[in-house]
């Protein structure tokens, strides 16, 4: 399979108090229907990630909405909710309707407004991603879904609280080099270690932030790409699997089963391996969440991922680069957007236009976008 | 009729009630907490209720520093992933002690007892 991506657009990450997300969106798709060069009229169908602007701004019917402000009205329009994968849900069926033959070039976005909520407010609506009979209704956050995990993966492989902490630094780190991260200032481990515990053994710093943000990408048919830019990024896989909403059902607590079938078949269906992926922005909603991920996609061993980013083997110069823009920790994770914004940076790489957090001659990427504790597991893989 | 009555419903009344029981299956004798529709292991549909003895063991936990909206006023407090003596996995408050000493207390794979709790949380206690 290829669809080429020949745009991409995203706003600044972070508490952007003056903007709804109606705003948002419009900006973002601006953005990339100028970085396409197109005319609005040449797109035909819009797909939305976002999980809860029902809960956030009392905002159901996304699609239409998003579309119209972003001077798209009168298209196909539809919102994918998959909770922190909607983005990447969006992106899929987007590309599925271009790989259909019906049509040639689409508009994937996704956006989430999380600020107006304070913040034990937007706690309750994150946790609507989890079981809400048997998960929240005991008083289980979402944070204590992915602690409950890294308590499991302590216990299996000795991952340390400094392994996690290592995490946060070096995607503050990333985030500092990357002008549209949520987070633009480095933190050392000492200042993670000490933060307030949120869920035990997570601490602040080992959780993503509440973000506002969105992002968009103009997709089209691999074969009229080169009539638009000379860059086209390709996506030669997607593929997506589901586990149990539920985290005690699962079969393991040190893995994401759903993650790790995604992967087998985004890795068959792109005819690589994980040694040739160059960078990867992965879900890292939690530091144990970026460990699993990086153990998850094959790049090293079950327990081998805390000691990997402890050396230094996960940084933007090192053997594979994982979340060069920052990912969720730094950057920013406004739930329905993380998705389509981790393709928007692994497409500015593959271009070479990351500047700062530039990967070096990177020529294939991959995104890994999980909803909720890992019932949902969504991964594409790109190449230049 | 409460002893046809194999819904999800009826488990967690049970549970405010301060029992615990889960659906034995007819077919392979496998017992379901929380109730599906079918038994996975046979795919039977023929059920009935049986009291579960209540022990388990813990597999993980975490400890609540912030919590939603309606736990407000309880942190900090704990939840944690438990496997009953009878094979079904749950998730549950872990009670009955100082969660000050947790690091002390709880142990990976320690065993644990069915608590009621007036709230009707499905809560366990550690057995020490
Ligand atoms: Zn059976």
């Amino acid at each position: 399979m290829k669809v080429a991506v020949i745009g991409v657009g995203i706003t600044k990450f972070g508490k952007l108090e003056n903007k709804t997300s109606r705003e948002l969106f419009a900006e973002a798709v601006e953005y990339a229907i100028k970085d396409a060069d197109i005319s609005p009229k040449e797109v035909e169908s819009v797909y939305v990630g976002n999980f809860t602007a029902d809960l956030f701004e009392h905002q159901g019917h996304i699609g239409p909405l998003m579309a119209d402000y972003a001077g798209l009205k009168g298209l196909p329009a539809t919102r994918f909710e998959s909770a922190c994968a909607s983005g990447a849900a969006a992106l899929r069926h987007g590309i599925l309707s271009i790989l259909s033959g019906l049509y040639d070039i689409v508009l994937v976005g996704g956006v989430e407004k999380m600020t107006d909520l304070p913040t034990s407010e937007v706690t309750d609506a994150l946790s609507i991603a989890a079981d809400n009979l048997f998960e929240a209704s005991i008083g289980a956050t979402f944070p204590g879904e992915y602690a409950m995990i890294a308590k499991a993966h302590m216990d299996a492989y000795g991952t340390t609280r400094e392994q996690l902490a290592s995490v946060a630094v070096k995607n503050h780190h990333n985030g500092f080099l990357n002008p549209k991260a949520h987070f633009q200032k480095e933190i050392d481990l000492d200042k993670a270690l000490n933060a307030p515990m949120i869920a035990w053994p997570l601490g602040l710093y080992d959780c993503s932030p509440i973000s506002d943000g969105a992002a968009a990408l103009i997709l089209a048919r691999e074969d009229i790409a080169r009539k638009y830019t000379d860059t086209p990024v390709y996506i030669i896989a997607s593929a997506q699997a589901s586990d149990t909403v539920s985290l005690f059902e699962r079969e393991s607590l040190t893995s994401l089963k759903a993650a790790k079938i995604a992967a087998r078949k985004a890795y068959e269906m792109a005819g690589v391996t994980a040694k040739q992926i160059n960078l990867a922005e992965v879900h890292d909603c939690f530091t144990i969440a970026e460990i699993i991920a990086t153990e998850d996609l094959g790049f090293f061993k079950p327990g081998e991922g805390g000691p990997a980013v402890e050396q230094g083997l996960t940084q933007i110069d090192g053997d594979i680069a994982i979340n060069p823009s920052g990912g969720l920790k730094a950057k920013g994770h406004p739930v329905g957007c993380t998705g389509v914004a981790q393709a928007v940076e692994v497409s500015i790489q593959l271009r070479g236009e990351a500047g700062k957090r530039q990967v070096s001659g990177a020529e294939i990427g991959l995104t890994h976008n999980i909803g909720g504790s890992g019932a949902t597991a969504i991964i594409h893989i790109f190449r230049r | 009729m409460e002893a046809d009555d194999f819904s999800i419903k009826r488990f967690l009344k049970y549970i405010s009630e301060g029992k615990l029981k889960g659906l034995k299956c007819a077919g392979c004798g496998n017992i379901i907490a929380p109730p599906r529709l079918k038994c996975s292991v046979c795919g039977s549909s023929e059920f009935k209720w049986v009291d579960l003895s209540g022990k388990a063991h813990l597999l993980t936990y975490t400890i609540i520093h912030v919590p939603p909206k309606r736990f407000t006023g309880e942190t900090p407090y704990v939840v944690g992933i438990v496997q009953l003596e009878e094979g079904p996995r749950l998730e549950a408050r872990i009670t009955g002690f100082d969660v000050n000493q947790h690091v002390q207390i709880l142990k990976t794979g320690m065993d644990l007892i069915f608590e009621p709790s007036p709230a009707g949380i499905l809560s366990f206690k550690p057995l020490i």
